[in-house]
Parts: structure tokens; sequence; C-alpha cells
């Protein structure tokens, strides 16, 4: 008749049915060992072989050995025996592969291998065991054997590392894994390793064994680092830690104890991988009980499952869940009553039957069930279901047996439930030119917009400005960023970081111990990894540094970087657990030079400040840093109108005199923002911590003071006299004298100097004079000094008067002043007098007082002036400090600066005389003499205080025109999140619709594509010859692989040459609108950006004449992000990542999972005979004009469709579109599903079981009217078998509702 | 079968899941935040927040919505703080009910009862509306702390 397999379709049929049962279901019991006992071993490992258990035992360095035939399983007879002479080394571990024992030697370090079956022959250690990897090694290593003459090892010291890194041994060779495992803890990892398809997986624990991660190495590429379980490495409530994996035939099983927090969730579970591990209803073996399961892994013994450890078992009969096809667990029958089978899109297919009898203990809910159909003899297979229900019958009453099940696979999507929200991510893609502001976020620095270069550049000098790319925090990855630097006078200071971070305001807090309110934004710890262009002594270099917290450190340097002015310079860091690659490109070359090639080793720092703060929270994000470096010091403060800056040092600021003439109008500073020009520069010295001094002494009463001697006491309003013979005329500028002061008078006292003494001014003429307060006069006597404002001219006959307040009494007649007085050998140039108001009169006293008379040490001519007491330190120079500045560093009126324009030495006063008047100065002042730029031009002043001060030869000068950034992370289509989500569920087998697969040599190939957006997978020969070539955009962007680099080009031009060898194994391409990524055997080569505004059009081609094998997947559409609900079914986590797409899924018949997006087409057919149709439409819920919007837009008509049914429009948002090819090829897809709804067909006849829902059918079929045949495709949208067997007569049927896709007249 | 089981179990048979409306912030970093749900085992990365980062803080509890089933945080809105008085015998109940269904859109919370004697929000305390002093003699301040 036509139809494919065209026996189908027999008019005569005989038509027979039966069902195989299968208790799949994996249960392991608990045996004891009944082999003697060892109490306790170091380590353990087995393995079987043709039914023979082997157990090998590391206790005390001795090995032991055990070796079982396991038949029937429950009775081991074997007895442990040690092996002499073998001594292992201490807190090492054993390994088995293929039969080999592989130890750590104890003398000499080495790993070596034995066969195991010798073990029990030998009645000592063989002479000679073979060394695996160096013939020795000082530390402790745990070894991790991958096949009989090959492994890897864990170096780490005897107590185990919190950093490790792991070499690949084989012959007497190692080469090491090119980065390290940070863990932050110390201890000794579990380590294991399995080999699938040329791919080496090694697997590990972290230190304290609550993770479990695995990095994959094939032809020397290594993977980044990746969880097992928990998926999340923040996961902190639930742990895993794996014992072993092994192999049962060919299906890799990694056993280990899952703990989960809030309950007693504490198992021994296994799961089927390598990589995404199954977590479905097989999953468990027994609750956890506390003891050494460390090493013990899952065997195959005869068709039993037996998980192994010292001190028991755990067996299990082996099923189709791992691959075991086991008798005992299967049963038949034949004894079908009937069946019924619908079939739907997206849902899993209902079965139901009825049984004669129950027949087996096997049936079961839970079990498999096959059904086979047999036509004319010839056996067809339904399908396989799993069993929901069942109702036992009784063949005695005839009441038959009732099953209800659902298609296998598609049960275990909708049983399974994730318990967790997992945060799954594609590689983080950014580029952006930074001026935007949109895709960089600034932390420090002000920057401004360069038009001339369209970039980003800073608006101040040596000053770090750091901004952050705006994408997400990564493990590993890649950044890049273009510079322009455009100054020969300018230094360059700038770069990138990856693994940045700047701590929060509490946690900048904690560490500085203030309060957050107290946090200024200078106070912010700032992290990360910086690779920086900077100028040494010798040139430009490359600088690589570790900054934690503000402290930098100097790692790795790179000397002779061609940084040329005005040219582009771009500098790319690439961060892969701890290998740090720097590289950069000047001007339009097109390769990147590998500048530093370094490893993150710092003693006590790890390569992710968050790794520090949180265990395991290894990550951070790329920064970009601008600066310009000049030379820069600090202001003290001056003023508007100053013209002269006071400076910390004035070294490296050129004068107008020093530049070349051409750059003399260079001679400018920045100050807080005031740009200044300077003409001179002053000495530069700073002298610091110059004490006030009020001058020199010239004549003085300093003789012993008599405390037994009366004072001269200032009771009352009393006034004291002294005088003296003076030398010369002097300046005078204080006079020092002796007092005691006696509780606590409210009053100061008063000192002047007085001359002209007359019947009417008995204390003569005051012309001078000063106070003192009462809280700096001493309680036990001492010196003071009373300060004049300024010096003033003394001479002979001028004499002192002191006095108290005006009120004297105050506050009593117990609180006054004595002035100390000294009689034994009294002053003989004057006398002391005390006055009286009361008697009005002198009196004479007996002694004189204790004074010293200071004075200026020449002539001020009427300047201001300081007096400093001279120090070693200053110079006896006349003028010496000249243009400098005198900064008025502590006590009375600090914050001070005056320029001083002479300066006077003295041996004991040094005198600076000054611009101003100094303001609020006494002999509590201390000064600070400091160098100074002067001579200036201020255009826009300002006063300023302690401020930075940078040379501004140019403005700011370096641009940053462009930043990339990418994680490691592989980029996920939608094709990887089915598999994800299906394989936790439980299913292990997956089927994909390709829109390429091809293996033949890409110099052959025909492959393409009329799309640029997806993945394509391929496998590389190694060391291949010539080219393989991924042509995108019509051929205008072009990846190219060699086995030396990979080039991007564009437009004919290479653009960017990543030099990579033998690039080969498993690859993937990822093209995703501006973004072209790579990976081999999951490491990322490189990223690159490419143009999008050419035609969307894929080709593969190249020069290889080896064959490559290329895929591409319908579902290999990139999704970037997948945050799985917790609690949801595998079947709406499914339907959450298809979204809006048009994806479909099923089971297909032999236990596959499949996604497909493109329908299956059948050809055309002849009609049938017997079967039957109708035909229906509607017009309601379709669309003849649709337009999606999402990250673009786009809109549709089809013009058959507008003219038949008129202007139907729908609308619709979809988050799923990201580019404009989304738009349109979604649009498309949701026109031509809304558009099928119009007209459906049922066909009802004979059954035909290869097709599908969602499957075109293409059937000849009478016209609608019956006016002649036409020929449909119709889209089966649901479909349904019936099967029944009676004594009369044996049917097997199928009813299929469609909607038509087209017809065509015959 | 208790009451209690029963509704477990029929939310149990039911297939929809209730998103979450409240996370814990896990860590800072820039602009964005890590959180974890308050039963989650595991942290939801790079999170877009409403407003300042500025004050949040590991171990904050904060509002979340869903947006494109990606959660957004809601940190209030405001980088420092914001507060703003009213004079209830000035106001009236319409006046009232007005400024509590400006201040939940701010928030995208609710306002259950706005005449209480002192109403704390029910999302983060971000929003605080009390009679600060109900014994107080009038005018009684209606306030708003927003932080």
């Amino acid at each position: 008749m036509g139809i494919p397999g065209g026996n189908t379709f027999p008019l005569e049929r005989v038509i027979d049915a039966r069902i195989e049962i299968e208790d799949s279901h994996v249960r392991f019991d608990y045996f004891p060992i009944s082999e003697t006992n060892l109490y306790w071993t170091d380590y353990f490992v087995s393995y079987a072989d043709n039914g023979t258990l082997y157990r090998v035992a590391l206790k005390e360095n001795m090995i032991w050995y055990c070796e079982a035939i396991v038949s029937p399983l429950d009775t081991f007879t074997a007895t442990w025996h040690s092996v002499p002479g073998f001594s292992v080394r201490t807190g090492s571990n054993l390994a088995i592969e293929d039969g080999y024992l592989f130890y750590q030697d104890e003398v000499t370090g080495a790993v070596k291998r034995i066969l195991v079956s010798s073990l029990p022959q030998l009645g000592s250690k063989p002479s000679d065991p073979e060394t695996v990897g160096p013939a020795g090694r000082t530390e402790t290593v745990q070894i991790a054997a991958i096949s009989a003459t090959e492994c890897y090892v864990f170096p780490m010291s005897e107590t185990g590392s919190d950093r490790f890194t792991i070499e690949y041994c084989v012959g007497s060779t190692s080469s090491a894994w090119d980065g390290k495992y940070y863990d932050g803890a110390v201890g000794v990892p579990h380590v294991a390793a399995y080999r699938e398809a040329n791919t080496d997986y090694v697997y590990f624990t972290d230190a304290l064994r609550t993770r479990t991660f695995y990095i994959k190495r094939r032809n020397g590429f290594w993977s980044d680092v990746r969880t097992v379980l928990p998926i999340d490495v923040l996961d902190d409530m639930s742990s895993f830690e794996f014992t072993g994996i092994s192999s049962i035939d060919g299906l890799p099983i990694l056993c280990g104890r899952l703990r989960r927090s809030y309950g007693n969730i504490d198992m021994l579970v296994y799961m089927i991988g390598p990589e995404e591990f199954t977590a479905g209803r097989d999953l468990f073996i027994d609750t956890y009980v506390e003891q050494s399961y460390r090493g013990a892994n899952m065997v195959k013994v005869g068709n039993y499952l037996v998980y192994d450890f010292p001190f028991g078992r755990y067996i299990a009969k082996g099923t189709s869940a791992v691959d075991i096809n086991n008798p005992d667990v299967i049963s038949s029958s034949d004894e079908l009553l009937n069946f019924n089978l619908s079939k739907t899109s997206n849902e899993p297919a209902t079965f139901s039957c009825q049984l004669k009898n129950s027949f087996s203990p096997l049936l079961v809910s839970g079990a498999e069930i096959k059904v086979y159909v047999s036509i004319n003899e010839f056996e067809r297979y339904v399908g396989k279901f799993n069993i929901d229900g069942i109702v036992l019958g009784n063949e005695s009453f005839s009441k038959p047996t009732m099953i209800g099940a659902r298609s296998s696979c598609m049960k275990k999507l909708a049983q399974w439930k994730s318990d967790a929200p997992y945060d799954y991510w594609s590689q983080t893609k950014l580029t952006a030119n930074p001026k935007d502001l949109s895709d960089v976020v600034i932390t420090t620095g002000l920057f401004e917009e360069d038009t001339l270069h369209d970039g980003l550049k800073q608006r101040t000098l040596n000053e770090d400005g750091v901004l952050y790319v705006n994408a997400k925090a990564t493990r590993n990855g890649m950044i890049r960023a273009d510079f322009i630097h455009n100054s020969m006078m300018i230094k360059p200071r700038f770069g990138l970081a990856l693994n940045y971070y700047r701590e929060t305001k509490g946690q900048a807090a904690e560490r500085l111990g203030i309060s957050s309110d107290e946090v200024e934004e200078t106070d912010y710890g700032h992290s990360g990894i910086f690779a920086l262009v900077e100028d040494s002594d010798r040139g430009f270099v490359l600088n690589l540094y570790y900054v934690h917290d503000n402290t930098w450190s100097l790692q790795a340097q790179a000397t002779n970087v061609p940084l040329m002015v005005a040219t582009n310079f771009s500098v790319m860091m690439k961060f892969k657990d701890g290998h740090i690659r720097v590289y950069y490109s000047s001007g339009t070359a097109q390769n990147w030079v590998l500048a530093i090639n370094h490893v993150f080793d710092h003693e006590t720092w790890m390569p992710w400040k968050r790794a520090e703060l949180v265990k395991g929270d290894a990550i951070g994000r790329g920064a970009i840093l601008l600066n310009g470096i000049t030379n820069t010091t600090t202001s003290f403060p001056f003023s508007i109108d100053d013209d002269y800056i006071p400076l910390l040092d004035n070294t490296g600021f050129p004068t107008v005199d020093e530049l070349p003439p051409y750059l003399a109008d260079r001679a400018k500073v920045n100050v807080g923002g005031e740009i200044i020009n300077y003409a001179s520069r002053s000495r530069n010295e700073l002298i610091t911590g110059l004490k006030a001094s009020p001058g020199e002494v010239f004549i003085s009463n300093d003789k012993s003071k008599e405390f037994s001697q009366i004072f001269a006491d200032l009771r009352t309003r009393n006034y004291i006299r002294q005088t003296m013979t003076w030398p010369a005329t002097r300046y005078v500028t204080a006079v020092s004298v002796y007092v005691n002061r006696l509780n606590y008078p409210d009053d100061g006292l008063f000192l002047w100097l007085s001359r002209d003494v007359s019947s009417t001014k008995p204390v003569g003429t005051r012309f001078v004079k000063a106070s003192v307060l009462s809280e700096d006069i001493p309680e036990n006597g001492g010196w003071i000094t009373f300060l004049f404002d300024k010096p003033t001219e003394g001479k002979s006959g001028d004499f002192i008067v002191m006095t108290r307040g005006v009120d004297a009494a105050h506050p009593n007649a117990l609180s006054y002043y004595s002035v100390g007085m000294n009689s034994s050998s009294p002053y003989t140039g004057g006398l002391c007098q005390t006055f009286s108001d009361n008697t009005d009169r002198f009196t004479t006293v007996t002694g004189d007082m204790l004074f010293k008379m200071h004075a200026a040490p020449i002539t001020p001519n009427g300047s201001y002036s300081i007096m400093v007491e001279t120090t070693p330190e200053l110079s006896a120079m006349a003028g010496y400090y000249n243009n400098m500045a005198l900064y008025v560093s502590a006590g009375a009126g600090i914050g001070n600066t005056y320029r001083i324009y002479d300066y006077v030495w003295g041996a004991n006063v040094s005198t600076f005389y000054l611009e101003r008047e100094p303001i609020a100065l006494d002999l509590t002042s201390e000064f600070t003499i400091c160098p100074t730029l002067y001579g200036l031009t201020r255009t826009d002043q300002m006063a300023h205080g302690k401020e930075k001060v940078d040379w501004w030869p140019d403005n700011p000068s370096t641009t940053c025109t462009r930043v990339d950034y990418f994680s490691s992370n592989k980029d996920k289509s939608l094709a990887d999140y089915f598999e994800i989500i299906g394989r936790k569920a439980g299913v292990r087998k997956f089927y994909y619709d390709y829109l390429i697969e091809q293996d033949i040599p890409p110099a052959y190939s025909l492959a393409m594509l009329t799309k640029n957006n997806f993945l394509a997978n391929m496998q590389v020969p190694y060391q291949f010859s010539g080219t393989i070539d991924l042509e995108y955009r019509g051929g205008k962007t072009v990846l190219r692989l060699s086995s030396s680099d990979v080039t991007l080009i564009v437009d004919g031009l290479p653009q960017e040459v990543i030099a990579v060898s033998n690039i080969s194994g498993s690859v993937l391409v990822s093209s995703w609108d501006e973004f072209l990524s790579i990976w081999a055997n999951g490491e990322l080569i490189h990223s690159f950006v490419v143009p999008t505004n050419d035609p969307d059009n894929f080709y593969f081609t190249g020069t290889c004449t080896q064959d490559v094998f290329l895929t591409v997947r319908e579902a290999d559409i990139r999704i970037d992000n997948l945050l799985l609900d917790t609690n949801a079914s595998g079947i709406s986590l499914i339907n959450q990542v298809i979204g809006g797409r048009r994806f479909y899924y099923q089971e297909t018949r032999d236990d596959q999972l499949r996604l497909f997006n493109v329908r299956k087409q059948f050809l055309t057919q002849t009609y049938p005979a017997s079967i039957a149709t109708s035909y229906s439409e509607t017009d309601n819920n379709i669309a003849t004009r649709v337009r999606l919007e999402g990250g673009a837009i786009h809109e549709h008509i089809d013009a058959d469709a507008m003219r038949q049914y008129g202007n139907i429009y729908y609308e619709g948002n979809m988050s799923e579109i990201y580019t404009e090819e989304d738009a349109k090829s979604f649009t498309l897809d949701t026109f031509n599903e809304l558009i099928l709804r119009g007209k459906t067909r049922t066909i009802t006849g004979p059954a035909y079981i290869e097709i599908e829902p969602n499957e075109i059918f293409s059937l000849q079929l009478p016209n609608k009217d019956d006016s002649g045949d036409v020929i449909e495709l119709i889209n089966i949208a649901d479909l349904s078998y019936d099967f029944s067997n009676t004594e009369s007569e044996a049917r097997f049927d199928m009813q299929i509702t469609g909607n038509i896709v087209s017809s065509q007249e015959v | 079968m208790s009451e209690i089981v029963k509704r477990l179990l029929k939310e149990i048979d039911s297939k929809s899941t209730k998103k979450p409306d409240k996370a814990i912030i896990y860590a800072v970093d820039g602009n964005r935040v890590d959180i974890r749900m308050r039963s989650s085992s595991t942290v939801i990365r790079n999170v877009e927040v409403s407003g300042s980062t500025d004050n949040l803080e590991p171990g904050d509890e904060v509002a979340i919505i869903w947006l494109d089933n990606r959660p957004l945080v809601l940190s209030g809105g405001f980088a420092g703080e914001a507060a703003a008085g009213f004079d209830v015998s000035e106001l009236s109940n319409t006046d009232i009910e007005n400024i509590a269904v400006k201040i939940s859109r701010f928030i995208s919370g609710g306002v259950s009862d706005i005449g209480n004697e002192e109403e704390v929000w029910p999302t983060q305390g971000e929003v605080v509306i009390s009679d600060v002093e109900p014994d107080a003699p009038a005018p009684r301040m209606l306030w708003l702390d927003i932080s």
C-alpha cells in the first residue's frame, strides 16, 4: 500500500502481542563480612574480575590482600594476609586499575605499580615493581589510577595541603596541570579517575571532604574544575564525599556519602556519570553508618552489583538501570488481553492493559514493562513503560489483572523534583566602550569621555581609577581592554584585573575595627589580580600584582613592552584555576604576545578575595584601571592670594628654565582642581619640629632660685618693679619671670616695660605690655614668658612692672601669686621694688626678681618674623631658606603657612622673616620648613589645605576604548539544559535531531546553515594538517583552526591570532550575536568579538583532509541562564527552559528522550482502503499576522493565509529573544503553530507504530467534499493505539488527530 | 488524617510552585548581590538590585520579585534614608490610603491596615509607618521612615 514499511498495513493480518516485565529498581542489601577482619585499615580498594573479588588494604604501611570467589555472594570465605616486603608511604593511598595496584614507595617516594593477581603468589615483594612517573619524590602523593600504566597524582605534605596541583604520570614522565586547587583548609583529598572516550575525568574532594569536584583532561588540555555534588560549591546544606568511581560494563558509577541538613539525610548513594550525574529514583544504597568507606566503589560480580568496603558490603541484583541484562529480574507473558496506548507531545505516553493473570512477583509498581506486537509474525517493539499501578486479578473468576503505566523516561521526568534552585550559567560575555558607563561601574576615580579617541579617560593623575565590568562575577575567565596613551610626559599606569572585589561597608568596618558610619570612601578594601602597563627605569613594563585589601604585591614583570604614544595598545589577562597569563598586542598587530605566564602562589592570600570571606566562594569580577603618573606630592595650606605653593617635596617639578622652550608651559601643577603655572622651585628640604622662641636673652637675673626667700606677693593690687642695666638699645620680644601660683586666683598676671617715672606716674609710662593667664602659671613655681605682640625698642632706664588683674582679691585672699626672688646673690644692675596703691609709695625689697629679657637678634626693620630655637638641622647660611615656607605644624596658629623671604641664623635663636604677619602664634607653636614652587600664575584661585599636588604637563592622557570580559563557563544550549534536567531525573539516553551531523574532512565538507547563532561541536583529530574553517556570516567572519593556532579572520584579514598547540579532541564553538567562543576539551581557548551586520550563512570548510566529526543539533541554541525552580518536576523545568521556543520532546520507542524542533515528515502516500477520516475546521485562535517582541522585534505575515482568513493579528512578548535572528526564527515558528490550528483531520485505521506525535504524516485522502483526492500533510497532535485479543478476533488499530499543514489536489 | 496533612498532600499533588518573595543576602559585590532563599541550599548569583546596595550586608533579609524567572532584590530604592511626617489630623482617610498606595507601589508590597496604631511593613521593615507618639497631644504625626 505504499506506507513506509509497507507490511504494516496488510489487509490480511495475524496479530499477537506480548509483554516483558522487569523489576528494574536496584535494591541493595547489607552483608557483614565473613572473612577474617582487619579491624581497621588506612586505605582500601577492591575490584572484580571474572567473578573473583580482589580486595587490597593498606594498614600500617603494609599491603594486605584478600581474594574471594563470589559465589554465592553472601558467603565470602577468604582470608586477609599481608604481603611482605612492601612499605607504603604514610599518608598516601592505594589505587587499582586494570588489574594493577598503584602505591607510593616509602623509601623513594616513587609511584609504583604491580599486578594485583600476582600478590597471592608473592612470598615477598617483587624486586622491581614498575615505577610510574618520576623515580623519586619527596612529597607524599595521593594516587588516582587511570589505566594499567597511567595515573594521576596529587602531591602534598604528609598532613595534606590547602592547595594542590595534579600530575599526569605515564612511563617515567609526568606533566602537571597548569592550575591549582586552592582550598583554604588543610586536609587530604580523596581522589580517583575514570577514562571515557579518550577523556580522563579526575575526581577529588576538597580538603574537608564535603564537596566533590572533577577536572577533565584530554590531549594536554585541562578543563575548569567543576563540582559533582553539591552542584553549587556554596551549598552548605548538602555535602557529598565520593568514595570511589568504577566502570560497570562501561557505565561509570560514582559512589559516596550524601548529606543534607535539617533531618536524617545521611546516606550512601550511587550515581551514573561521568559528568552530569543521575539523581533520580536509582540513587540509594543505604543509610550511612560511621565507619571507613574511603576507597570503596561499585563492582560487578556476575549479575550482581557489589558496593564493597573493608568491613562489609552491599549487594544488589543488577538490572537495566545499570545496563545489566539480568534474567533474574525479568519475566515475560503473552497473555495480554488488550492494551491502549495514547501519545501526545510533551507529555508522558499513557499505557494501560489487561492480563489474564498476575503471572509474576516481578509485577510491581515502578517495574518496567516492554510491549511487543507481532503482525503476520513480524514482531514490532511498541515501547517501554513504567508501571504506575496494578490491580491484581483472579484468573479463577475470570477477573483480569489491570496495569496502568507511563512511558518510562517521561515518567522519570514527571516524578523527579528538584531539591534546590540550581542556578546555571552559560559563558558571561560582554564587550563595551567604557565611555558609555552602562557596562562598567566606577569604584574609584573621576572620569570623563574622551571624544577625540572615543573612549573613557580619567580626570586626575596619580590616582588609580578603577571601574569594574558590570557582568557576572566568575571563577575563571578572561578580560581584554584597548588603551591609547597619548602623552610622552605622563608615565603610563593602566591595565586590567580579574578576580576583582571591593568589600562592602560592613566588611570594611569590621576589618578596620570601626563602625559602618565611620567608613570613608578610601577605607574600602580593593582586591584582585592586576596586570598594569607601567614605566620603569628601563622602559615600559607589564607588572602583575596581587592586590589584597589595597596592599599591592608585585609578582611578575615583563620588560620591553612596546608601548607607543598615541597608538592602540591592548592588554589581555586570562585566569584559570590559578594559572595567570597576561598578553599584549600593540598597534594593529594580530598576534597576542604572552608576556607573563604565572601560577598564583601567595603564602596566605587566595586568588579570590571572596573565597577568604566564605570558603568556596571563589569568584571575582573583571575591572580596568586607568591612571597617569607624574611627580606628585602634598601641599601645605596656602591662600587664594599666595604666590607660592608649600609642598612636602618639590623634586620632579621642573621649572620653566629646566624645560625645553617649547615645553615651557608644562611647568604647572594641579592642586585640588586648580591648575597653577609656576616659574621657580625653592631649595628642597623639609625640617620639622622647630619650636617657637621668645628671642635671644640679653639681660637676665637667672641665678639660683631661693624659695626660702620671701616672694613678692601679689595679693592685693600691688605692683612689683625691677630695674636693670641695659647693655644697649634692643628690640625686646618677651620677658620671662619666675612665678609661683598659690591656690586658684581667677586673674592672670600683667607685665609691661615702663620708662619715665614721675611723681604723677610712680610706675612710669608703659610702652609695651603682655599678660599670662592664671592657668598658664605653674602652681609650684616656674618660668613664664610674657610675649609682646611685636619686637619693641627698649633702652637704658626702662624697667619691668608686674601686677595682677583688676580685682586682685578674687576669689579670696588665699589665692595669689608670688614672684620668684633672689636675695643671697642679688642682681647688681638694678633694684626690685613694690608699690602699693594703699600707701602710694615704693618700697625696696631685699633681693631681685628672677627675669630674662628677650630680644630679636637684629633690627627687624618693620618686617614680620618668627623666631625658633636653633637646632642642628638649621643652616647657618644667611638667606638659606629664602623662598621656602614655614608651616605652623602644632600649637597656636596651627595650619598656617608663611613664605620666608629672609633668614638669619643664631646660635640659640634663628629668625625667619615673612611676607605677611603671622597669626596667633605663641611659644606653643611649632614649625616645619618646607619647599615651595613659586612665581605662580593663577587664574582660578582657590584656597588650599593639605592637598594632592600633581605635576600637570598634560591633561590625563590614557584612554580606554574597549573592554571585553568573558567567563570560562562553557556555553550551554537548550539541548544541554534538556540533558542536565533529564539526567538528574534519571534519564540516561537522549536523542536529538541534527542540523549538521557529518564526519568528513573539512576540505570536502558541504555543511551549511542559514543561521549564525548556534553551538557547533567537533571531534578534531590530534595533530591534524591544514586548516579547519568555520565561516560565519556568509564567510565574512572566519574562525580558522590549525595545529598551532586559532585565528579570527574578518573580511579576509586576520584580526587576532591565538597560539594554541594541537587543538584537538572535543571542540565546542559558540556563535552568539557578536561573540565567538571556542573551548577545547572543556578549556576556554578564547573568545572573540566579531561584526554582526552580515548575512546569516554558515559554512564549514578548510584544507584539512582528515575526518572531523561536526554536529549541530537543532537545540544547540545558547541559553544564557537557567534558574531551576526548587521542588519543580523535571517536566515543568523542561517546559520552563523551552519557554516560548517551538521545541517538542517525547520518548522514542527505544527509550531515549528526544528533543526536536523540525517535525519529521513522511513521504506522500496513497490512500489505504481501511482508513476512515473526518475533517473539521475553525478560525478560532489562529493568526495570519504575528509580531513577537523581546530583545529584538519581528513581524511576519503570510499572503495566502491573509487572503484566506483576512487580517488576524497576534502579538506576543518572548523573553527568549535576544537577537534579531531569534526574533525572526521564533516569529515564523509561532506563525506556523497558530495557522496550523485552522484545519483538523482525524484518521482511524490499522495501527502504524512508527509514527509519533508532532511528526508530519503525508497521506492521500478524499477531499473534504468527496470531490476527489488530496495529498495532505498532517501534523500529528494526538495518537492512540488499541489492541485487543479475544477468542474471536485480534485487533490493532490507531486513531490520529492532527492539524492539516497543507493540502494539494491530486 | 489531619487537615494539615490533607492540605499538604493537596499541595504535593498540585503542579504549581509558589516562588519565594524573600531572600537572604549572601554576598554583596558592587551593584549586584548573591542571594539564597530561606530554605535553599544553593546561592543564586548576580542578582540585580532595585535601589542601592550601599546599605545591604550579607545576612540581610530582603524582599524579592521575579522577572523572567530571575529574582530582583528590592533594596528600598534609596542610597541614604528618607523620612516624611504628616499631621494625621489634617489628613482624610482617603489621603492616608493614597499615601499607602503610593508607598506600596514603591516597595511592591501591600498595606494591610493603615489605620492601626502601629503598622510595621511585612517585607523588610524598609518602610515603617507608625504613629510614633500615640499618646501625645494632637497633632499626631504619621511618620514614614524609608531606609
